[in-house]
This record gives structure tokens, sequence and C-alpha cells, in this order.
């Protein structure tokens, strides 16, 4: 079921329906039942393998649970009888089973998701390996069809499972519930990954309809629907058009059509969040937020913590920490502190734990090599900037510039979100060259273009609509660029809220009036969102 | 706690540690400037934070993180 | 208590605002008739004086001239052929004409993908359409509930309302008024392009689009319940197929199946199949620079002259000559004569 359509519009009334009709103790069970219904809409095949990873999580988490659970009774009954050496041979027996349970869950989940993920390109470096050995390469007929936001959900279940093994909190004993929490549908096809704390807590708490839940919660739908819809699929087919024929464009021409794509995915990704915690927001439940104006950020470093949030909290939890933490990553600190002093002392442990989540990072947006690349490059630049903090330092303080001055802060957005875009658009236009060709385009062709024609080709001016679908997508991100402006100090609906009831209805039915119309053209010709091949 | 505000004062003399109490949840440190934090807490305090206690709200202000560390002193 | 009050209320408001913006700009849309295709009236107004209908899609709405039938044939024809046309509509509308007109022809246009348009995704526009050549809302009501799936309708809502909105001025200062499409009774006038292929072009083509019969659910069944409509009706049927662009055919492969196809339905249903594009005059009748407004619509030179062709055969046809002389036998035979066979 197409979360931009009719089909899903009527699901979600029955939801809310059904979650505020039953008794306030069932609710969570109205979401089970309806994220079920949900994900085997797309496919019983697909159905399966989210099955099977949160029965496996389940039963490993119960395990490991139990061995923690049966050793503390142990330790504590047999206290006074059992030696130092005894206690403590006997609690590495049990962190080495649950060591073993963790990592066998792991392996299996994360390798599920790894051959679906990486089996065709796997399979192409093989082969090009053969190929240099001159041998036969293995014909690739293996046709997958992914489940629905396995990397999603695949990431959230395995937080959890190492977040049991770390003994960060208890197991969950009641299976449905851990079912819910891997197959929750508003974030299980495109996040955001949550962790089991955070999100149990507001899965599971009873909620009482509340007008202003409501009302804050359908705007926001509105707004999300308005941003993926009006904006997103509108300039989707531009972008496209843009990425296959750059090499016929002028460097100008192909320059705005990668901003246009910064939009375009911006409107796309937190559209789908704002239709999803708009959801949620109705029935109460508060999902973390994955974006927070990314577009404003002074630095790439700062880019990341705004943009897909929940994403770089995981990688920053789960593999950033674990290898900064690590024994030999802390010799590394203390030897390079010794000999090369703080800074570098810091830095060295840094680089090694960013090199590895930026690779981690580019291959989960992407089996392909241009994707690993631009994790790199992400990496890179951050990395950088980490190694050159005292000479930024030292040059801004002979320069005399002041963080709070802002036209300082104006150049660093500005120069933040043009190399965000740049770096963006590499593993987007095709392969790694392709990306590169696009940014080589922009920067050797200088030809300036005289009419609008020349300037976006990719806009249809002889058609009336499209001409007017164009200009309500510009209309409307400047909207979203007010609306980020106005967010800085509170949510826009603080504002919004102020109007008198008929009036908001007015403009929320104009706006839906719009999303009906210009929307649906604009996403019949786009198709699905882009985060949800993940 | 003298050396723990020793130490955060080399990480990042600009921070206001006595009234801040929302150091990680509110991005106050960087994930470079924690694992320094950490890497120094170890060394200086010899123990070890192992990974139960790698949570937000034992390093959101120097209270709590002065908290934490007598904690492990004590288990150890 | 009191929250559902204030929700009901509010969804009562926006239900309201909902349907009145609607309305402002879809009703004026759906009544005015100033668009092409809204002949509803027009055609009420031609009852009980058409005997000959051409009953097509896009194809047959630019390849049939009415006036030269009318002139040739001793006709009143009508071209009742819309974009994307889907079967079922054609269904409908042949049967509104045959209930107050006494036909006598029926032209059932055909084309190798016209059964495979995919109602509500390709042709939602089409189902727009002909929305608003129904000329009252009970029988627009049942055509949507009936005819055009659920998850579609909100498509037609787009299409009728941006069209609405981008034609306003053309709505309220056209009210009533019929363009030229209603002079020409249905036929569309296309503007010609040169639409021949180069030598590259041509090879990276070639026979990269394979005919196959995988029909859209019941569009066969209801193209067949039209032939039968027709039979009952005693009226002459012949299905036709209009030419296209040398280009066209030269990108498929296998269309002595679609010619097969023809045949056997004509068999089945007791009518004639009338390829033209198999007509023996067709390379000096039709070249790729005139004849065309893209690879496969009629420009209005293409028409006039493909007009004129029909005409020949129908009247050879109808004083009992055999015609199969005028066409080559199979495709294979004609794409041999192609002029990028060379």
């Amino acid at each position: 079921m197409a979360i931009t359509s009719l089909s899903f519009i009527l699901f979600i009334i029955a939801v809310f329906i059904a979650y505020f009709a039953v008794p306030k103790r069932f609710q969570w069970i109205v979401l089970l039942v309806t994220s079920t219904v949900f994900y085997l809409s797309y496919g019983i095949k697909s159905a399966l393998y989210i099955f099977v990873t949160a029965s496996t999580i389940y039963g490993a988490t119960r395990w490991m649970q139990s061995i923690t659970d049966n050793q503390k009774k142990y330790l504590k009954e047999n206290k006074a009888t059992l030696s130092k050496e005894e206690k403590s041979a006997y609690k590495d027996k049990n962190k080495k089973a649950r060591k073993r349970i963790m990592v066998l869950t792991l392996l299996l989940n994360v390798g599920i998701l790894c051959v679906f993920k990486y089996f065709h390109f796997a399979l192409e470096q093989v082969n090009a390996v053969i190929g240099l050995f001159g041998g036969n390469q293995i014909s690739d007929v293996y046709k997958f069809i992914v489940p629905l936001g396995i990397s999603f959900y695949t990431f959230q279940s395995v937080g959890y499972l190492v977040d049991v093994y770390f003994e960060y909190y208890s197991a969950e004993k009641n299976y449905f519930k851990v079912l819910l929490f891997v197959t929750f549908f508003p974030q299980m096809t495109q996040g955001p990954i949550s962790d089991f704390e955070k999100l149990s807590k507001e899965l599971f708490t009873e909620y009482t309809l509340d007008y202003k839940n409501y009302s804050w919660g359908l705007q926001r739908m509105v707004w999300g629907f308005a941003k993926k819809m009006l904006i997103a699929d509108t300039l989707a087919p531009m972008v496209k058009d843009v990425f296959t024929n750059y090499s016929q464009y002028t460097g100008i021409t192909t320059l705005i059509g990668a901003f246009l794509y910064s939009i375009q995915i911006y409107a796309d990704f937190s559209g789908y969040m704002d239709i999803m915690c708009g959801i949620c927001e109705v029935m109460g439940i508060k999902l973390t937020e994955n974006f927070d104006r990314p577009y404003f950020s002074k630095s790439i470093a700062e880019y990341w913590r705004r943009w897909h949030i929940s994403l770089g909290d995981w990688f920053k939890k789960y593999i950033y920490y674990t290898i900064g933490m690590s024994n030999w990553s802390r010799k590394l600190a203390t030897k390079t502190k010794d000999k090369f002093g703080k800074h570098l002392g810091n830095t060295v442990p840094a680089t090694v734990a960013l090199i590895v989540v930026w690779t981690a990072t580019g291959l989960w947006h992407g089996a392909t090599w241009a994707y690993i690349a631009w994790g790199l490059v992400n990496g890179l630049f951050i990395i950088f900037s980490l190694w050159m903090e005292p000479v930024y330092a030292g040059a801004k303080s002979k320069l005399k510039i002041n963080d709070n001055n802002w036209a300082w802060q104006a150049f660093q957005i500005l120069r933040t979100f043009i190399l965000v875009t740049f770096i963006k658009v590499l593993p987007e236009v095709g392969t790694l060259s392709d990306g590169i060709g696009l940014w080589r385009q922009v920067f050797t062709n200088h030809v300036i273009p005289h009419t609008k024609m020349e300037l976006m080709p990719y806009v249809n001016w002889k058609h009336n609509v499209d001409i007017l679908a164009f200009l309500l997508a510009m209309f409307f991100t400047f909207l979203q660029f007010c609306a980020s402006v106005i967010q800085n100090k509170q949510p826009v609906r603080a504002y919004f809220n102020k109007l008198p009831q008929v009036v908001r209805v007015f403009i929320i039915a104009v706006l839906v009036v719009l999303i009906a119309s210009f929307g649906v053209q604009a996403t019949w010709d786009a198709g699905g969102f882009m985060y949800a091949n993940y | 706690m003298d050396e723990l505000m020793d130490i955060l004062m080399e990480i990042d003399p600009d921070i206001d540690y006595a009234n801040e109490t929302n150091l990680i949840d509110g991005k106050v440190l960087d994930s470079m400037s924690i694992l320094a934090l950490i890497t120094e807490i170890c060394d200086v305090f010899d123990i070890e934070i192992g990974p139960k206690w790698m949570r937000n709200e034992n390093f959101n202000s120097v209270e709590a993180m002065w908290n934490m560390i007598q904690a492990i002193q004590e288990e150890e | 208590m009191r929250t559902i009050k204030q929700i009901l209320l509010s969804l009562l408001y926006f239900v309201v605002f909902f349907a009145t913006i609607s309305a402002m700009v879809i009703i004026p849309y759906y009544n005015n008739e100033s668009m092409g295709y809204q002949d509803a009236s027009y055609r009420k107004s031609l009852a009980g004086k058409i005997d000959y209908i051409i009953l097509g899609a896009s194809q047959g709405q630019a390849g049939f001239i009415p006036k030269t039938l009318d002139e040739e044939l001793g006709c009143y024809s009508y071209n009742l052929s819309i974009v994307l046309m889907p079967m079922h509509a054609r269904k409908m509308e042949l049967e509104q004409e045959l209930s107050r007109n006494d036909v006598k022809t029926v032209v059932v246009e055909v084309s190798y993908d016209f059964l495979q348009l995919e109602a509500g995704h390709d042709a939602a526009v089409a189902d727009e359409r002909v929305l608003t050549r129904i000329d009252n809302w009970s029988g627009r009501f049942e055509y949507l509930t009936k005819h055009i799936r659920f998850d579609d309708w909100l498509n037609v809502y787009a299409h009728s309302f941006v069209t609405g909105i981008i034609n306003m001025k053309t709505m309220y200062y056209n009210r009533g008024l019929n363009n030229e499409m209603n002079d020409s009774k249905g036929h569309l006038y296309r503007y010609k392009a040169d639409i021949t292929l180069t030598a590259e072009e041509a090879a990276a083509i070639h026979e990269t689009k394979p005919y196959e019969r995988n029909f859209y659910k019941d569009n066969y069944e209801v193209l067949k319940e039209i032939l039968d409509i027709c039979n009952e009706h005693g009226i002459t049927t012949y299905i036709v197929c209009v030419p296209v662009s040398d280009a066209y055919v030269w990108e498929y492969s296998n269309l002595d199946d679609f010619l097969q196809w023809g045949q056997e339905l004509a068999a089945e249903k007791n009518c004639l199949f009338l390829d033209f594009n198999l007509l023996k005059t067709r390379y000096e009748d039709f070249t790729d620079k005139e004849s065309f407004s893209d690879k496969d619509h009629m420009s209005e030179e293409g028409a006039i002259v493909f007009t004129q062709r029909y005409i020949e055969v129908v009247k050879k046809i109808e004083a009992g000559e055999d015609v199969s002389g005028m066409f080559y036998s199979s495709y294979i035979d004609m794409i041999a004569d192609s002029p990028y066979a060379k």
C-alpha cells in the first residue's frame, strides 16, 4: 500500500478509530495488528524475513536475560560459599555464553541484510577479480525482492539485541511487544531507527484522545504530504533529467539541477518523517526526530548531526564508541598523546573510528563504489576539519572572526550547503565516473544561458500545467525555508494554532486540495519514496 | 572531583561545567571530546568504564560523571 | 466528549471547505463544455442524424475525417474517439448513440497496444475526460463507481481539478462555445512533425518492442461485447488499424501475431479486419516526414490521404469486390519494403 494513496489514508483513519475505540490497555495490540496488515500488503514472502528477525531477536534476548538473571540469583545464594576465583570464572563462562548468543544472532540478521543488499555487488567484485586472472565469471541470475525496510528494522532490532547483551535494560518478556517494536509501521519502512527503551515507553503507554495531539498531528501529516508531493515529486523528473543529460547542459544549469536535488531529497525524506510523526502524534506517540533544519548547518560534521539523526546516532553508539573505547584504540590514543601531544592523541583514534563509520555509512546507503566513495568523502571532510581545528582557531583569532557574527555564520551555512550538495549528488547520478562527470560539467562549462529554456531545460515551459507545478514547488520550498527559520524559536504550529479553528481548517483544506490535485499528478509520474528501497 | 574538572577543562575550557546538565543530550560535547574524556577518566582514575555505564545520563553533568566514577570504583 | 465534538466540528469544516473549493473548479469545467473533447451537448443536438460512427482512441481521432466521409460516402458520420479511450467508455458511448440514432456502420479502430491500457494508470486521464463527456451527474457517478478503480479516484480528482484550474480563463470566457473539434465532428487536427529516423537511431530501436497479447483485465471482453452489440443491431462493422509511421513499425517485432489476432477476431464476430499499415501503397501515401505528428498518430496531411484510401477500400468492399490484392499479406513482407530496411 503506497503511502501517497487513497487506500493508505483510509487505512490510517481506520487505525485512528480502532486505536481510540478499544480499551486503552489494548491500544498497542491495535498497533501490532495494523502494522502486520501494513507489512502484509507488500507481500507475504517479504513478511517472512521480518518475522524471522523479530523471533530470533526475541529468542536471543530472552536467553541472554535468563543467563544474567540466573547468574544474579546463583551469586546471591552462594555469596558466602564461593571464592573470588570461582565467582570470576562463573561470570566469565556466562559472559562467553551470552556473547556467543549475541554474535550468532547478530550474524544471522546482519547476514540476511547483507545477502539482500550486497549479493550482486559482492558478485561483481568477485567476477572482477576472476576476470583479472582470465577465469570464467559467475553469471548473476539471482533475483531478490528486498524485504521492505530491511535496513531500518534490522538495525533497530540489532541495536536492541546489543543493548540487552550490554545489560542496559532487561529483555522484554512479551513476544508480541518485541514483534511490535520490530514491525511498527510508521517507522519500519524508512526509520527513524529508535532504541528499545525510548520507543517501548511510547508504544506501551496508554493514551487518551486529545484535541491538541489530533490537530497538531494532522497538521504535521498534511505538511508532510505537501512536502513530498508538491515539492519532491514535482522536482523528481527535473532532477532525473539533469542527472541523465548534464553533459548537454551548461554548467550553471547543472548546478541548479544539483540544488534542486538537495531540495528534493530533503522534502522527500523529511516529508515522510512528518507524515509518520504526525500519525504517531495523533495517537500520542512521540517518535525521535530525524531532521533538525540540516541545511542550516555550519559544517559537515554538524550537518551529519542534523540529517538522518537516528542513523548517525546508531552508527555513533554501536560502531564509533565501540571502536573508540576498545583497548587497542585507547592504547593508540595514549601512545599518540605521549609522542605527539594532546590534539593528535585525541584525533588519531577518532580518525580510525570515523573511517570505519563512514565506510559503513556509505555501504548502508548503497551497494556501489560510488556510495562507498560518498561515505568516505563525507568522512574525510569531517576528519580533515578535526585535524585542522587548531589551525582554524588560530586563523580565526588572527582575522578577528567572531563565531557569533551573523555574516560569518551566513557564510558558513552557505558554504556547507554548497559542499553538502556536491557530495550528495556524487553517487546519485549513476556510476562514480558519472558523478565526477557532473562535477566537471559544473566547473568547466562556462556557457551563459540566455533564455529560461536554456537555463532550465528540464522545466516543460510549453505546458502551463508544468510551469504552474514548478512554481508551486518553488513557493512551497520558500514556505519550508520560512518554516525552518521560524522553527529556530518555536514550532510553526505554535503560531498556527493561535488562529481561530475555522481559519486553520480553511488553510488546511486549501493545502489538501493542492496536494490532492497537483500533488497527486506529480506523484503519479515520480513513483515511491526515495528511502523506501533501503 | 577536582581531577575530573581538570580533565574537562582540558577537553573544552569554554563550557560552563558547573551549570551544564545536558552535556550529551544537548550535544554540547561532541563525540570526539567524549571519546577523549572517557580515555582520560579511565587513565586518571584507573577504572574501566564498561558498556553498561555508557549511558547519556551518566555523562550529562559533572555530578553524574562523578557519581558514576565512584560507583565503578566501589564495584571494583 | 468535548474533544470528540471539536474533532467532528473540524472535520465538518474541512469537508465543507474542501467540497466548496473543489466544486468551484470542477463543476464549471465539467458543465461548460469548453474543452474540445466535451461534446455531449453537441452530440445530443445531432441525435437522429448520425449513421456512421468511428469508435477508437487517439489514432482513430487523428486519422478519420468525418466531413470527407460524409462527402464521399453520403453518410452522416461522427468520430467518437478520444485519447486513450477506455473500452468501457467506448461501449457506453456507442450504446448511447445507438439509442438515439439509426446507425448503419461502425468502425472500431484498433492499435498494437490499445488493449494493454491499464485503466487508471495510463487511462485515468481518459477516465476523467469520459466523465466530462457525460452530461449528467448521476451518469458520471455511475461510471465512476462502476468502471474506475477506487485507488484511481484520486487521480481522476487530480486531473479534473488541475485541468479546471489551468483552463479557468477558457471556461469562463468560452462558456458553452464549442471549439473547432465540434465543427470537425470529433476529429482532431494534428500538426505534422518530421519523425524520420537516422540510420543509427533505426539500428538502435529495430525490433526492440515485441508485440504481445497481454491484454489488461476485461478490455478484450468489452471489445467483443461492442462487436456483439453491432451484430445485434445489424450494423456493418469494420475493425480498422490506422497507419502508424515506418519508424514505429520498425521498432516492433512479431506484428504478424497482431495481424492474426485481428483476422481471428473478425472471423469470430462476422466482420472485416482492415489493417491499413499493410496497404500496398503505404510507402507512397505516407512518409515519416509529412504524414505523422508523432510516431503513431497521423498528421492532418496524413489523415486526408488515409481517409481517402479508407473510402476507396470500403467502396470496393460494398460493391462486392475483393480487396485483398490491395494489401500486403504479412508484416514480414511489408517491413521488407520499409525505407529503413535499406
